[in-house]
């Protein structure tokens, strides 16, 4: 029965076994526990002894080979046996067998295609980025405005809000930041638009008589400063008229309304960026020329953005001029919590009738829009009425 | 030793004393033909004590092997296909390829499962029999380890537990004289028995060539601890042929001459064949029939686990928790 | 849940779990040291020798490794053991007997043997009890694949998170906290038999500005830093993990797709442990919804001082976390 010398495993994992020497030669007779040969591992010589007796034959490997473990490299036959076929059996089937282990693969989100294109170092955050890609935004614009911090999802969401139309592949387009005073006109609008129920009433006044007056004053006067204009009389007159008309000189705040015994008047101030509106404390109570005065500091100082917390809050009602543009009639979101804001249009000379014949009058349109929560359609025209009043009989605005 | 036994009882001692030896000597003929992966530690010489030990229990009564447990695992009630299937890393083996030699077990047979940690079984033998114990089902534990062990820290809490809450264990240390490549005498101190001695167990030395010896030993430990008197120490004296594992092929540690002593005057099977023959006046013929049908069984196990799948890859994360 | 009635402590939400799965299932027993006849150290198996007798809870000897190996023979044979550490700092005694045999039983023996033990171990500084009785190492033991890992941080949590350790087949470590063992809570009734399950992360406060998750008694210092912050505008999310074993990890990407912002709060050492991992998957989850990378709040790389100036500073805090959560809406 012929026995297998084989190149043995060892342990752990090596390949190949190197023969270094046979010690006993091919035809030799060999006993059971002979050493038969030496070979080498990383660590040591080892010698091997034989797995039965018998003659050693048909070696197959020499001195120095690299051969396979588990290789056959002679026989040991017994006396006139012949040499079996051998079955060489690799030891590649178990290797084969360890599967790949997929138990590392973790789930992670699909990165975005474009993401993985390396923007030049911009500093954004993951979120950004993606939301960057989402909205077709091109992360450079940013970097020269946020020139401290990386930017963020908040920066590409507001101006992802700007509808897609306007913003054309490829081509230049500016990326402002809302700064401070933006983005509390926009909360501000957001919110008045959102919450308020608005109604919104026209009337024409005839501005002449008031237009008239004012020249002959300001003929009178020797300094410059003292000169007033339009804008101080409509802030008087309208406060004026409020103490009138106390309905429209409030707040709504926690559903309660809260209606004001003095006026402290806001008055829109447009800026190169934006608008601020400074408030007339007691307006009601000011003689024209100190309202003049008053209001041309605020609103120098609103310019130079250099108003004081206090000037800018407070304020019961809101006046909004756009007639130095030209604008003949408009509407404004109100300033919440007040509950009323007057639209000024321009004076423009119209013909209407006076008295069965046609005049040409200076005429301005007004708008008030007023929370219809606290004030209905009446009292707003009963205010315009006794603004038209004021203002085409203004005499007591004089004194 | 002048008890009398059945010739069935007899011829099932020699038949698995036979298995255990030609399924180890074929473990290392198809490890060095690199068909068995991975780490293997053969018991060949050490066979009378798993066999002697476990003819001594019950099916249900629960063992604890050693990195040498393949002896263990078949004389506790294993079959052979299924054996080489699991070093084969085939689906089909006792723990479906997932444990290897190091980690066989057999649950229908009570065998907790070899371990690749010295000592690491003999806690969890002190379990099963602490398990036993308060279910009240009479099963016994036995915790197989080397010599070795005797020096693992968990060794000594296991003995003080087991007798401070009168375990139904029996501590069955194999010694066959070397931890791994150093002798045993080198880093032991004391002496062996002592250690049972020590936490107030019944220890005795006994010669583990001799499968009655093993037998007689184990049988009046097991009695003691069905009676609720506790646990035993029993230190088996004995030798492995081969090195530590495959690798240790030099043996530098011992001398030939010294390992000619015991596989030429002192073989379990040889002797314990001349005795069937002699002393129990069996036939020889048995002897050789046991002999072939071994042999054949060997054979064909080695031919089934061949022919048997591979686990699936997919089971690789299966059984990380039960259900 | 049904109606929360009663308020008790932790400790004694603990002890109803053990007694009611010891009512529930004979198979249930408590082995430690000074379990049964000094009824814990801390008195959380008070009455349990009474009720049951002491064949199913004993006391031991001072052999950690010994007793959790015994635990995992207990449970490899038919029994339900719960092995009780006294301070999780020995679970470095006990490392053999949970990670090479309980947690690899059921998958070496390709299914044959299940380990239904539970170890309940002490983790927490803040007691002054020094380096080697004050530490957190659950992250050792939940790197383990076959371990499951709890913590809860209020009764109501522990008792359902440990009946369902006790009632799962697995080898289950129940760390419980020092610092948190006299927090009151509401549980229900008793007869009102209620389990927590693993994997499941609990919103302790909803919020919109940060995710703050925390296990253990941090939730309660996540929760306080919570309510501070709240006071200055600033709306915290807190989520208590629970389990480690699995990570929910659909809350935690939930949470921090909606806040853009996560910070850990882990007693363990901050290098090396549930932080970083609680950190990676939201990172990989998550990476493209958040504003900053998740903080990482541990205990200090230090042994823990004894000195109570010293130990304080070791141990994330109220504010630590206001300050961390600033700077990362600043950024």
């Amino acid at each position: 029965m012929a026995i297998e010398i084989v190149m043995p495993a060892l342990e752990m994992a090596q390949d190949v076994g190197v023969l270094i020497s046979w010690l006993k030669s091919d035809g030799e007779s060999i006993s059971k526990g002979d050493l038969l040969f030496e070979i080498e591992t990383d660590k040591a010589v080892i010698e091997i002894e034989s797995p039965g007796s018998g003659i050693l034959s048909n070696v197959s490997a020499s001195a120095g080979d690299k051969v396979p473990i588990g290789q056959v490299i002679a026989y040991l036959l017994e006396e006139g046996e012949d040499l079996p076929k051998a079955a060489i059996l690799s030891i590649a089937d178990v290797s084969k067998a360890q599967g790949e282990s997929k138990l590392c693969v973790l789930g992670s989100e699909k990165t975005p295609s474009a993401l993985k294109k390396k923007s030049k170092l911009v500093a954004a955050s993951p979120k950004a980025r993606r939301l960057a890609t989402e909205l077709d935004i091109d992360l450079s614009a940013f970097s020269a405005s946020l020139a401290d911090r990386a930017i963020q999802a908040k920066d590409i969401l507001d101006v992802g809000s700007i509808k897609i139309d306007d913003l054309i592949k490829g081509n230049a387009y500016d990326v402002i930041e809302m700064n401070g005073m933006r983005r509390a006109i926009a909360q501000r609008v957001i919110q008045s638009h959102q919450n308020v129920p608005p109604i919104s009433l026209t009337l024409s006044i005839d501005m002449s008589e008031t237009i008239s007056r004012i020249d002959d004053w300001n003929k009178k006067q020797a300094k410059v400063e003292s000169k007033i204009k339009l804008s101080s009389l409509l802030c008087l007159g309208v406060a004026k008229t409020l103490t009138q008309h106390r309905e429209l000189n409030g707040h709504i705040i926690d559903d309660k309304i809260h209606r004001y015994n003095v006026v402290h008047l806001g008055v829109v101030v447009a800026l190169e960026d934006g608008l601020m509106i400074p408030v007339i404390r007691n307006a009601q109570s000011l003689t024209m020329e100190k309202i003049h005065l008053k209001l041309n500091e605020l609103t120098d100082r609103a310019r130079k953005q250099r108003l004081k917390k206090e000037e800018m809050s407070g304020s019961t009602f809101t006046l909004s001029n756009l007639g130095m543009h030209g604008v003949e009639q408009f509407t404004s979101i109100l300033n919440l919590p007040e509950v009323g804001i007057l639209s000024v249009g321009t004076v423009k000379d119209t013909s209407v009738g006076v008295e069965g014949k046609i005049e040409l009058r200076s005429i301005m349109q007004v708008t008030i829009n007023a929370d219809h929560r606290a004030v209905d359609g009446v009292a707003a025209a009963q205010f315009l009425k006794t603004l038209k009043n004021t203002f085409e009989s203004p005499a007591s605005l004089f004194e | 030793m002048t008890r009398e036994y059945e010739k069935d009882f007899l011829l099932k001692l020699y038949r698995q004393m036979m298995t255990v030896r030609g399924f180890e000597e074929q473990v290392l003929r198809l490890f060095e033909k690199a068909q068995i992966p991975g780490i293997v530690h053969v018991s060949v010489g050490q066979e009378a004590v798993p066999v002697g030990v476990c003819a001594a229990l019950n099916t249900d009564d629960h063992i604890t092997s050693t990195h040498r447990g393949h002896g263990h695992c078949l004389a506790k009630g294993a079959e052979v296909s299924r054996m080489f299937a699991e070093l084969f890393g085939k689906v089909d083996g006792y723990c479906q390829g997932k444990g290897g030699s190091m980690h066989i077990a057999n649950q229908k047979s009570g065998n907790l499962g070899a371990n690749g940690i010295v000592g690491g079984g003999i806690s969890i033998a002190a379990g099963a029999a602490l398990s036993a114990k308060l279910q009240k089902n009479n099963r016994v534990s036995v915790s197989f380890f080397g010599d070795g062990a005797l020096n693992q820290g968990i060794l000594a809490e296991s003995m003080n537990m087991a007798s401070v809450w009168n375990l139904p264990i029996i501590f069955a240390c194999e010694n066959n004289q070397y931890g791994e490549y150093t002798p045993m005498r080198l880093v032991t101190a004391g002496t062996i028995k002592m250690r049972g001695e020590a936490y107030s167990i019944p220890s005795v030395t006994v010669d583990g060539m001799n499968v009655l010896a093993v037998y007689e030993a184990t049988s009046s430990a097991v009695e003691l601890a069905r009676k609720g008197e506790g646990p035993s120490f029993l230190v088996f004296s004995t030798y492995r042929y081969y090195g530590h594992g495959m690798g240790d092929r030099n043996r530098s540690y011992r001398t030939r001459e010294e390992e000619r002593e015991w596989r030429e005057k002192r073989d379990p099977i040889d002797n314990f064949k001349q005795y069937l023959l002699k002393i129990e006046d069996i036939a020889e013929s048995d002897c050789d029939n046991i002999q072939g049908e071994v042999a054949q069984e060997i054979e064909r196990g080695i031919e089934i686990a061949k022919q048997a799948a591979y686990p699936n890859p997919e089971a690789v994360a299966d059984h990380v928790y039960a259900e | 849940m049904q109606n929360n009635t009663r308020e008790i402590t932790i400790i004694q939400a603990i002890n109803e779990a053990i007694c009611e799965e010891m009512q529930r299932d004979e198979k249930v027993i408590l082995i430690g040291e000074d379990v049964a006849n000094a009824q814990g150290v801390f008195k959380v198996t008070d009455g349990v020798l009474n009720k049951f007798g002491p064949e199913r809870i004993l006391d031991t000897p001072i052999s950690e490794a010994g007793i959790t190996g015994v635990g995992v023979g207990m449970a490899m044979t038919g029994l339900r053991p719960i092995v009780e550490i006294m301070f999780c700092d020995f679970l470095t005694l006990v490392m053999d007997a949970l990670v090479n045999q309980a947690a690899k039983m059921h998958y070496m023996s390709g299914g044959n043997y299940q380990v239904p033990l539970v170890v309940r171990t002490l983790m927490g500084a803040g007691k002054r009890a020094a380096a080697q009785h004050s530490q957190s190492l659950h992250a050792w033991v939940a790197h383990i694949p076959g371990l499951k890992v709890m913590l809860p941080s209020t009764p109501y949590d522990a008792k359902g998170m440990l009946k369902t350790a006790i009632r799962d087949n697995n080898p289950v470590i129940f760390f419980e906290d020092k610092m948190n063992y006299q927090i009151k809570g509401l549980v229900p009734e008793p007869e009102d038999d209620y389990t927590i399950p693993f994997g499941k992360a609990d919103l302790k406060r909803e919020g919109d500005d940060i995710t703050l998750i925390a296990t253990s008694s941090m939730v309660l210092v996540a929760l306080e830093a919570a309510s501070e912050l709240g006071e200055e505008g600033v709306s915290a999310e807190v989520i208590d993990l629970r389990s480690l074993t699995p990570i929910d990890e659909d809350m935690l990407v939930e949470s921090a797709m909606k806040t853009s912002r996560c910070i850990v709060i882990d007693e363990g050492y901050q290098s090396f442990g549930v932080t970083a991992e609680v950190a990676s998957v939201i990172n990989e989850k998550a990476f493209y919804h958040l504003d900053s990378p998740v903080q990482r709040m541990g205990a200090m790389d230090v042994p823990v001082p004894f000195s109570p100036i010293l130990e304080d500073q070791t141990i994330p805090n109220v504010e630590g976390i206001v300050r961390v959560t600033k700077q990362l809406l600043d950024n």
